[in-house]
């Protein structure tokens, strides 16, 4: 087994001191991000990113662009572990993945008295549902690699088209706001130079603008602002009661006994939320739902769902972290972002100058299989952490909020300023900020936005260079099979929504939400 | 439908929960304005004369103010509290950024003129 080889590779890359080091800076830095309740996963990447284009350099001692990524992905484990503390002490979801967590988690930690067991439920399942998604990861991502570098550009383009039905298809707002947000986000991204003739466009005959807009400040601005601003409102309204954020062995071991009990609930739910991880979209938050959702539909005991059963801790919490693990494995071999924080990830990608893609594992094999080695010791070192920190953890919701908001916002403009040094960016961030709230309090999703933005260019290459290719006719696309069956599978995705409400409409009920989605 | 499409948000609640919830935002998103107009300063460009309306008053200055403003308004702090957030701060992120990443952010005007080192 070659796998077993590359591995070991990436373990001896991983275990580098300073990979270390930074993967252990990464978890905490996501832990605090996860429990804060103003700043999310996404918006904690994109206001780091600017600092990882500094270590991808090589400013600290022996760091390159693999100790970039593997701080990149730290927080994201960080983050996906750290939502939920606050979501069952305080009933207050530090992360939008951690909001099922209110279902059950806050009844078992508040009404039956018992908030260690609840948070090492969570803790354990995360774990699992993180480890076999690594595992699946570790196996499946080279040969799909493999399958993608024979693409050629109408196998790329429609695997972008794709990527973008699924958006529409399965997202869960309104699958018109998501198309809409889909087309801002590539309009957005074509601002800028035409890529392949290398003409101006869209500048409005700006000189700041030829550049393009760049998708940091626009992230951030949507995500960490945005954030900000929608939080600013239940501020006052949210009461943190004192709860002990005590957790002792005794919980732990009890926690493991009842995952024992749900072993096959725990695993298959992992196995599940990997696959809907892969799919472009929501990643970890709609994973967690339908978690919830399966955990709740298989169980014996449908009544004691809501009041603090703890399937229905572990049963989310495993879908959403194998989830988020999986969310980078169409990022890293086929270029695709998973979840708007590996969306973020990309980017980072290119600014460090690689491209991600199946190309990678060809060129530079240390950085992927040392990112795939740091997701195992990642989620190793944030659960250690979590047992052992949570009470410091929790203090962090103690921080008063007249300190830690406009904290947020000042990180979050020298996030955007120092990427480009530009005072343009600060502006961009502060009225995507805006918008990003206002499109929030719409249900506006941005997972769209956000992925068409950092797809446009590529898939606008793609689109081309395969129209030269066919001399100009679409039909192109229709001489392989490959993109033949991907293009109406984009189509069939995006008529999904359409068909069930056409079904609902004729049994005479109103059309139901697509997902649950608070 | 333009209008509604864009003022009606398709859910059961409503966009906001009264006008105390606008005004916390607003709270929140004015000052955030204000700062990043601070941070760059206002100029005013003729074909063959810039005028300054505002100075640029760079990240450090307005940082010290933009947090201060918040730990005495919103904090209701003491004013001693106030200049201590409104100091520490910014050292904190000019040790940092400026030292530990070599990362420039904007100067204020009195850093052009030789009068503060920020």
């Amino acid at each position: 087994m070659e796998v077993f080889g590359d591995l070991a590779g990436g373990f001896a890359t991983a275990l580098h001191p300073i990979n270390v080091a930074m993967l252990f800076v990464a978890v905490v830095l996501g832990l605090v991000i996860g429990v804060l309740p103003g700043l999310g996963g996404t918006s904690g990447v994109a206001i780091l990113l600017p600092i990882t284009v500094f270590i991808a350099h090589g400013s600290l001692p022996g760091s390159d662009t693999t100790t970039a990524i593997i701080f990149l992905a730290g927080i994201y484990w960080g983050a996906l572990f750290g939502g939920v503390i606050t979501s069952i002490l305080f009933n207050i979801p530090g992360e939008p993945w951690a909001v099922v967590l209110l279902f059950d988690g806050f009844p078992l930690a508040k009404r039956l008295g018992k908030p260690g067991l609840a948070l090492a439920s969570s803790f354990v399942s995360s774990f699992l549902g993180a480890l076999v998604s690594t595992i699946l990861f570790t196996f499946f991502a080279l040969p799909i690699a493999l399958k993608a570098l024979e693409f050629g550009p109408a196998e790329l383009f429609a695997v972008f088209v794709l990527s973008f039905a699924t958006l529409i298809g399965l997202g869960a707002e309104a699958p018109m706001k998501s198309l809409a947000m889909l087309a801002l986000g590539l309009l957005l991204a074509a601002v800028g130079f035409d890529t392949i003739t290398g003409e101006q466009r869209l500048n409005f005959g700006q000189v700041s603008l030829l550049s393009g807009i760049s998708f940091v400040p626009v992230t951030i601005g949507l995500f960490g602002i945005g954030e900000i601003l929608a939080s600013a409102e239940e501020q006052g309204i949210g009461y943190v009661e004192n709860i002990s954020a005590r957790l002792g062995l005794t919980d732990v071991f009890e926690a493991i006994r009842e995952l024992r009990k749900r072993l096959r609930l725990v695993l298959s739910n992992a196995i599940i939320g990997f696959f809907f991880g892969v799919l472009p979209g929501h990643g970890a938050t709609a994973a967690s739902f339908l978690g919830y959702g399966l955990a709740r539909q298989y169980s014996s005991n449908k009544e004691n769902f809501g009041k603090g059963e703890i399937s229905g801790i572990m049963g989310p919490q495993s879908a959403a972290d194998a989830a988020g693990v999986a969310s980078l494995v169409p990022m890293i071999t086929l270029g695709i972002p998973g979840s708007p924080t590996s969306a973020v990830i990309m980017a980072g990608l290119f600014i460090w100058g690689l491209q991600p893609g199946p190309v990678l594992f060809i060129q530079h094999p240390d950085f992927v299989w040392g990112l795939i080695a740091s997701i195992y010791l990642g989620h190793l070192l944030t659960f250690i952490l979590c047992l052992l920190a949570v009470p410091l953890l929790a203090m962090i919701m103690r921080v008063p909020y007249a300190i830690i908001t406009p904290f947020i916002v000042v990180i979050s403009i020298i996030g955007s300023y120092s990427l480009n040094n530009s005072i343009l960016d600060v502006f961009i961030t502060v009225i995507f900020g805006l918008i990003g709230y206002w499109l929030r309090k719409m249900k506006y999703p941005l997972a769209p936005l956000v992925v068409a933005l950092v797809l446009g260019d590529s898939t606008e290459r793609e689109l081309r260079k395969a129209l030269i290719a066919g001399h100009g006719s679409p039909l192109y696309f229709f001489n392989s099979g490959l993109s033949t069956v991907l293009l109406l599978a984009a189509v069939v995705l995006v008529l999904i929504p359409l068909v069930r409400t056409i079904r609902a409409r004729r049994r005479g009920v109103a059309p139901p939400a697509a997902v649950a989605h608070p | 439908m333009g209008y509604r499409a864009l003022t009606t948000p398709q859910g059961v609640e409503g966009a906001f929960e009264g006008s105390k919830s606008l005004f916390a935002v607003l709270k929140l998103a004015v000052p955030m304005l204000l700062y990043a107009v601070l941070i760059a300063g206002i100029k005013w460009r003729t074909t063959d004369f810039t005028y300054t309306v505002l100075p640029s008053f760079g990240f450090y200055l307005s940082t010290a103010l933009y947090m201060g403003l918040f730990a005495w308004w919103l904090g209701r702090y003491k004013i001693w509290w106030v200049a201590a957030i409104a100091v520490i701060f910014p050292i904190v992120i000019f040790a940092i950024f400026e030292i530990g990443f070599r990362v420039s952010l904007p100067k204020s005007f009195l850093y052009e003129t030789g009068v503060l080192p920020f």
